[in-house]
């Protein structure tokens, strides 16, 4: 266990490898981000997340991959040919020092043995991460982002009824399998912590993916809805709209009983907007069609004179749920993230310099701290074993 | 059988709504002992939220809730009672964690700040998940899942190019993202407190995990001056990747397709003559050419059964997954069937409710919900005699002085 006077941070001490491709990174970075000594193990040629666009200057190369600076941030890396006997047995001997081993889609995976170096090493914490599960009938099947979210049910609520649903933004369904198995391992090392007893964790990224649907599992139980697409909100204030210098979300009405509605309406009234009364009518209706058109009648020519930020600031002032639609740019610049230093600037060697997000939390006593990502190095090295 | 993992753990737990309830359930359903603090006089909203049981709106009725909400025990107490304060300071003082997401000020309005909180239990850990965080000039905005993707750009980056944004079509970041991260940074200060005694504050903004979880935008425009779009289901290096329609109403199947090899095994499952061209050998003859591909794919998949078509090319090592609904997972996805996914709960009003299992499975014995939500206020009693050892002739006084609402 590490000297608390030489590194307070909350997972000091701890000792994690990670064999990750694409899924499995954001994993490890979790516990990069709280101190524990992560150390990515690369096939040959490196991490498969080293070819990934975009890169830095947009040229391809094994230190410029943007996601491999952001992922791989605070690591240490080692390079092992697992298809070797040595390797193999460079990595079964690094399983008996290492608290947790993160097992994903690395190139080499099929040659780890995870619930061999469980059985050997009894305090080791070992969590595979695969797209169905390693068990059951679907174990075999391969998947992508795209073909999880379908198959695990978040896709089908995405996009315009009647049309192909589309995907989030940025592989999330990986990303959910991640977070959660991060969750589990360290619950895990938690308790084989205390009482030396490791733990082996399976998880499912069609699984995770089904984690995030919301009501529709219980919509369909209890009231034996299947809920799909809406494309947009039928309800009038709900939804994009746009201003002066781009577009804001407003939700005026709140979710289920929570009345915001009344502090859209003081808002409107205050800024004495000609017919604004009319949201405090009592028969007014926020999800008939003739409400969404007043609503626009009244509420547009008052938005186009003014700004994402300005809109922004006063919703807070009025307690009325409503955002900007930001884009990248207006993130780097966003005064809140500034004042939180979200953006740090990790990098070495191509993308010194360029800021990316840091704590996703603060710890007021263990602080995060983004360390750089490591270089590769040029070949396999086993006689050099920390 | 071996302890839960979060056995031992006493959580005071003032969260409400959607992510913060998401948070403290893992934390339930792996073992903490987690004592939702509600009153009748400010309900947690999400009690009233669609769906009920059989669509009969009740306080103890909400399906959303009860997920949200399993292994945990409710006491109701009018925090603004001056009793009723002090009732919930004496459940805090051996508490391990307490955790909220109001807005910042809203705890130290009713008593319960973290100063007036580590006053009274010094190795507290206090764990707070608002909109913005607990500092900055917009830290007192009150947000929601979907302007927490509006604001991160998620929301505008998710959907068809030509079309307006369509985000996943539900508060994403309420589900998935502050839950996990408002779970891993209790844990670890946890780890810290186990190791030195010592609590601390986390201050999570809502906005940050959602953002630590889409790096690449903002560094590509710094990187490259390029600024993100919405792509819909492309990918670079995949083509075609899209969505593409199956026999049956508003049944589709998703296709990614990243080497030569599984284009090629596409082109004979559906149709070699139509599709495989020898102008659409090579990925970047595909990528370019993706339109007219993805116009012959639909009309070839249309008269496809999707489950069959998923299994040739499942056979076949290529990427293909039926864009499933509510009805396929919880009646007939085989695979979470064999994962148990699924459970069902008996509760007093509900019935036998479903529930999710957590996304994993630990070999040394079942992690997951262990009952059902908590009817309002079903725990008073239990906790106010186990944890603080009232009589019940105390709790009955303080019921008729309407400290417990």
């Amino acid at each position: 266990m590490a000297d608390l006077q030489a590194d307070p941070r909350a997972l000091a001490g701890l000792r994690v490898l990670e064999l990750s491709g694409l899924s499995g990174a954001y994993c490890g970075r979790l516990f990069a981000g709280l101190g524990a000594a992560v150390t990515l193990v690369e096939p040959p040629g490196g991490s498969p997340m080293r070819a990934v666009a975009p890169f830095a200057g947009d040229a391809p190369g094994p230190e410029n991959s943007l996601s491999f600076a952001y992922y791989a941030a605070g690591k240490a890396s080692l390079v092992l040919d697992l298809e070797t006997a040595p390797g193999r047995a460079a990595l079964h001997r690094l399983a008996g020092k290492a608290d947790l081993l993160i097992l994903a889609d690395h190139p080499q995976a099929a040659a780890v043995d995870g619930a061999g170096l469980c059985r050997d090493h009894p305090r080791l914490v070992a969590l595979r991460i695969t797209p169905y599960g390693s068990s059951g009938p679907y174990a075999g099947f391969v998947g992508d982002d795209l073909t999880l979210m379908a198959m695990g049910g978040l896709l089908t609520m995405a996009g315009f009824p009647g049309e192909p649903p589309v995907v989030a933004h940025g592989g999330q369904g990986l990303l959910a399998a991640d977070q959660f198995a991060a969750v589990a391992a360290l619950a895990a090392l938690l308790r084989a912590e205390r009482t030396g007893r490791g733990e082996l964790i399976d998880v499912s990224i069609q699984e995770a993916i089904v984690m995030a649907l919301e009501n529709a599992a219980q919509t369909y139980q209890l009231e034996g809805r299947i809920r799909q697409r809406a494309g947009t909100a039928a309800r009038a204030g709900t939804g994009i709209y746009p201003c002066r210098d781009g577009e804001i979300y407003l939700l005026a009405g709140g979710i289920g009983e929570t009345a915001m509605w009344g502090h859209f309406a003081r808002w409107m009234a205050d800024e004495g907007i000609a017919g604004a009364e009319r949201f405090t009518a009592a028969d007014w209706d926020d999800t008939t069609p003739a409400a969404c058109a007043a609503f626009e009648a009244l509420f547009l020519p008052y938005a186009a004179r003014h700004t994402k930020a300005a809109l922004y600031a006063r919703a807070r002032a009025w307690r009325v749920p409503m955002a900007p639609m930001s884009t990248p740019v207006d993130l780097l610049e966003n005064p809140q993230l500034s004042h939180r230093g979200f953006f740090v600037a990790p990098g070495q060697g191509p993308t010194a310099g360029l800021r990316m997000p840091g704590a996703p939390y603060k710890l007021s006593a263990t602080p995060w701290r983004t360390g750089p990502a490591p270089a590769l190095a040029p070949a396999p090295v086993i006689e050099e074993l920390p | 059988m071996t302890d839960l993992p979060l056995t031992g753990v006493s959580i005071v737990d003032f969260c409400w709504i959607g992510a913060g309830s998401y948070t403290t359930k893992m934390l339930a359903d792996m073992g903490a002992d987690v004592i939702k603090v509600e009153s009748r006089r400010s309900l947690d909203s999400l009690r009233l939220a669609a769906p009920y049981k059989d669509g009969i709106k009740g306080v103890n009725r909400s399906g959303y809730f009860a997920d949200r909400n399993s292994s945990k025990r409710s006491i109701t107490i009018d925090l603004k009672t001056p009793q009723g304060l002090e009732l919930v300071h004496r459940l805090v003082a051996d508490a391990d964690v307490v955790a909220n997401n109001f807005r910042p000020g809203t705890m130290e309005k009713l008593g319960v700040g973290y100063a007036a909180l580590r006053a009274i239990n010094p190795g507290l850990i206090y764990a707070a998940m608002s909109m913005n965080g607990d500092e900055g000039p917009d830290r007192t905005m009150l947000g929601y899942g979907i302007t927490i993707a509006a604001i991160t750009s998620f929301l505008g980056l998710s959907g068809y190019p030509d079309r307006p944004p369509t985000g996943t079509g539900t508060n994403y970041p309420d589900h998935v993202p502050n839950p996990c991260h408002g779970a891993f940074a209790i844990m670890a200060a946890l780890r810290h407190k186990w190791r030195t005694g010592q609590g601390q504050q986390i201050d999570m903004a809502q906005t940050e995990p959602m953002l630590a979880l889409m790096p690449l935008p903002v560094m590509d425009y710094q990187a490259n001056g390029r600024v993100a779009g919405r792509q819909g289901n492309r990918l670079a290096g995949h083509a075609p990747r899209g969505v593409y329609p199956t026999q049956g109403n508003d049944r589709w199947i998703a296709i990614s397709i990243a080497t030569d090899a599984q284009w090629q095994a596409l082109a004979q499952i559906l149709d070699g003559a139509l599709l495989d061209r020898p102008a659409w050998r090579t990925a970047p003859a595909r990528a370019a050419d993706a339109d007219a591909i993805d116009t012959q794919l639909a009309a070839l998949t249309r008269a496809q059964e999707g489950y069959g078509l998923m299994a040739r090319l499942q056979a076949a090592g290529v990427p293909a997954g039926v864009v499933q609904n509510a009805d396929d997972l919880v009646e007939r996805d085989p695979q979470l069937a064999h994962r148990q996914h699924w459970h069902y709960l008996p509760h007093a009003e509900m019935g036998s409710a479903l529930y999710n299992g957590p996304p994993f499975r630990f070999a040394s014995g079942p992690v997951g919900p262990r009952f059902a939500a908590p009817l309002l206020g079903e725990h008073t009693r239990e906790i106010l005699a186990g944890r603080l050892g009232l009589a019940d002739a105390e709790i009955d006084r303080l019921i008729a002085a309407e400290v417990l609402a």
